[in-house]
């Protein structure tokens, strides 16, 4: 399946307004229920591993990962940003179905979302393995820009105060 | 004067200019400040910021969407390599890496020999690549700013007695961050936009941010000059002006200087805008290591592995290593996997060295644009270019094992690990099929090559297009082949070496 049709999948299961304030922030580009599906995709995603004793990685519900990556979304290009949208619809509802689900990937258990994720990621289609990509880019630039995140993984990061630094 | 574009006005009109340079890069850079010292009137511009030092925070999330065209997130069309590409004053220069090495001689003897390149030997070059080194303070990279990725690779090469040795850099009061690819808050980079472009606006050269070239204005025959759109701050237009010039230089880089030259419907008869785009396609391979690397601190490129790297037509040998971090996000994104099991591996983030193999690409592509009016990057490597990558990578294992790494990865699907030598032979060019491993490109040339012959090649050797008086191309779309060796020295020396053309249009004016 190429991405136009994707796009044409999306079209016709575009989920609601986009840009709301919701549960999940204050949206620009995603509609709210489009955010879920990245706020489950993003929970799969960066699940933290068990390592007692060492400090804890945060949620990205704590990491406000939706909203960055809705505001990240709104800044690409308008061809890409519909391929996104595209994206998230067929994760949402034909992925489930193509592996025998009735229900959306939103009400998926965890395992089985683990196991839809996999599949993106090792399909035989192009297509589908870049979407994932695109997908663990977005999440990742939500997750790992958070100080809490840098100390769970040993980085003791930037030398500058975020935003703009001043003068030298 | 360094102004917005948007201060400008709705159908502005800017007058007085001899010569109108897009895009502010190493090319445009050296272009501005070679042509204004020459007392030509020089106009440029430049469609993303005004980058000052001291707002950069050293932050991916926030750096990466200011720096890079398309916030980072530009590819080819298939979605198989991303390809960085600087975005603002000093283009490409502000984010890169600072290595300086020349145009190979092999490189430049087979553009004399085999694409009708005229003038452009080593030895036409050589007093031109110094004074370009001279410019920008090149030198080698003292041994003791060598990080512990380095280190690592230095120590793979000795072990295993292959090639290998310093880089050099144009840094200057460097302070060892490690953020140069997110910009030098400490303003040590000795690039276009620090050196080259300040020089050119005192000398008199006129520079507008904001502005987007939407096309090269010309009669078919003699260039007139460029339009442009006027950007806002979210990058939406909010006025056009026009800049009539007896010559005009492209230095968009070979993605964008290819799109405005096709967009603009310059005389073409033989299809050859936007072919030869070249890449430079790498990939890493990731060592873990028992002690702390922290491979994020102090410079990140100071040694390189020349093992496998031949630059004679035909060669077998055609893939340069040298070692690559990520900051968190980065490396987040290219580590293998997901969920908990990412989260462990990302644990072990501080005790990863990684290395690049950067292939020397045969593989040719082509820049087409797309309805948006962006450029299009349609690019599909070869297989004798995916044996390289492969090859670069098995090395770049058996370095990571030999400097003393208890494992090796290749985040490819299926993951490769490697534990001994012989693991290393699972690294396989199926491994660099499309989305099948994080493959990246840094170094995009070709498109609008140079050479005497108008079938082969866009420009003459002067660097002024076949057909259409006036206009220049100096940048990395000059390029008739990929050059295996980081561009930028080659694009600023180049745009040196024919500035002095583009001087002789603008003041004949015919």
């Amino acid at each position: 399946m190429g991405l136009a049709a994707l796009v044409a999948t999306a079209r016709r299961v575009v989920p609601g307004r986009r840009g709301a304030r919701t549960h999940l922030g204050e949206l620009v580009a995603l509609s709210e229920a489009e955010a879920r599906v990245v706020d489950a995709i993003a929970a799969r995603l960066v699940a933290a591993d068990d390592a007692p004793g060492s400090p804890p990685f945060p949620t990205p519900a704590e990491t406000r990962v939706v909203e960055a990556v809705d505001k990240a979304i709104a800044t690409l290009r308008p061809s890409v940003r519909r391929d996104v949208f595209a994206l998230l619809a067929w994760v949402e509802h034909l992925a489930p179905f193509t592996r025998g689900h009735l229900r959306p990937f939103t009400e998926l258990a965890p395992h089985e979302q683990d196991a839809l994720l996999a599949g993106m990621a090792t399909s035989a289609l192009g297509d589908l393995r870049a979407g994932f990509e695109g997908l663990k880019s977005l999440v990742a630039m939500g997750h790992y820009r958070d100080p809490r995140v840098w100390a769970a993984i040993g980085y003791d990061g930037p030398l500058v105060p975020r935003g703009a630094a001043g003068g030298r | 004067m360094i102004a917005e574009a948007r201060s400008l006005g709705r159908d502005a009109r800017v007058e007085g200019a001899d010569v109108v340079v897009v895009g502010t890069g190493a090319g445009g850079g050296m272009a501005m400040h070679d042509l204004a010292l020459r007392g030509l009137s020089v106009v440029a511009l430049e469609e993303g910021e005004r980058h000052l030092p001291a707002t950069f925070d050293q932050r991916e999330d926030s750096m990466i969407p200011r720096l890079f065209q398309e916030m980072g997130g530009r590819t080819t069309h298939d979605h198989a390599i991303r390809v960085l590409q600087g975005r603002g004053v000093g283009g490409s220069t502000v984010h890169n890496t600072n290595l300086c090495k020349r145009t190979p001689p092999e490189i430049l003897d087979l553009w004399a020999r085999e694409h009708g390149v005229a003038g452009a030997g080593e030895r036409d070059l050589r007093a031109v690549f110094e004074s370009v080194e001279r410019d920008l303070s090149v030198s080698e990279i003292p041994e003791a700013s060598r990080n512990a990725n380095n280190r690592i690779l230095e120590r793979g090469v000795r072990a295993l007695g292959v090639r290998g040795g310093a880089l050099s850099h144009n840094r200057v009061g460097c302070q060892g961050s490690g953020f140069c690819e997110l910009g030098c808050f400490y303003d040590a980079k000795q690039n276009s936009a620090k050196v080259l472009v300040p020089r050119a606006v005192e000398a008199g050269a006129r520079l507008f941010v904001g502005a987007r070239v939407t096309r090269v204005l010309h009669d078919g025959r003699r260039v007139l000059g460029v339009a442009a759109d006027a950007l806002d701050d979210n990058g939406r237009v909010v006025s056009r002006f026009t800049v009539p010039a007896r010559a005009v230089v492209l230095s968009a880089s070979a993605t964008a200087s290819a799109a405005l030259a096709i967009a603009s419907d310059l005389p073409d008869p033989f299809g050859r805008a936007g072919r030869g785009l070249r890449l430079h396609p790498g990939a890493a391979v990731a060592g873990f290591f028992d002690e702390r690397v922290e491979g994020w601190k102090g410079i990140p490129q100071s040694y390189e592995c020349t093992e496998l790297l031949d630059f004679a037509k035909g060669s077998d040998r055609r893939v340069w290593i040298t070692t690559v971090f990520a900051h968190p996000i980065g490396a987040a994104t290219n580590l293998p996997g997901f969920g908990a099991a990412h989260s462990a591996t990302m644990r072990r983030y501080a005790h990863m060295a990684i290395l690049t193999a950067m292939v020397h690409d045969e593989s040719e592509g082509r820049v087409t644009v797309a309805a948006d009016g962006a450029p299009e990057l349609r690019y599909e490597m070869r297989e004798g270019d995916r044996e390289q990558l492969a090859a670069g990578l098995r090395l770049g294992a058996r370095l990571l094992l030999a400097a003393g790494a208890r494992e090796v990865i290749v985040p490819g699907t299926p993951l490769v690990r490697v534990t001994s030598d012989r693991g290393a032979d699972a690294i396989v060019a199926d491994l660099a099929r499309p989305h099948a491993m994080p493959i990246s490109s840094v170094h995009p040339l070709g498109t609008m090559s140079l050479g005497d012959d108008p079938r082969r090649s866009v420009v003459k050797s002067t660097g002024e297009h076949h057909a259409v008086r006036g206009l220049f191309v100096l940048d990395g779309s000059l390029f008739p082949t990929s050059i295996g060796v980081p561009p930028q020295i080659s694009i600023y020396a180049f745009a040196r070496h024919l500035a002095p053309h583009v001087a002789d249009a603008a003041s004949r004016g015919d």
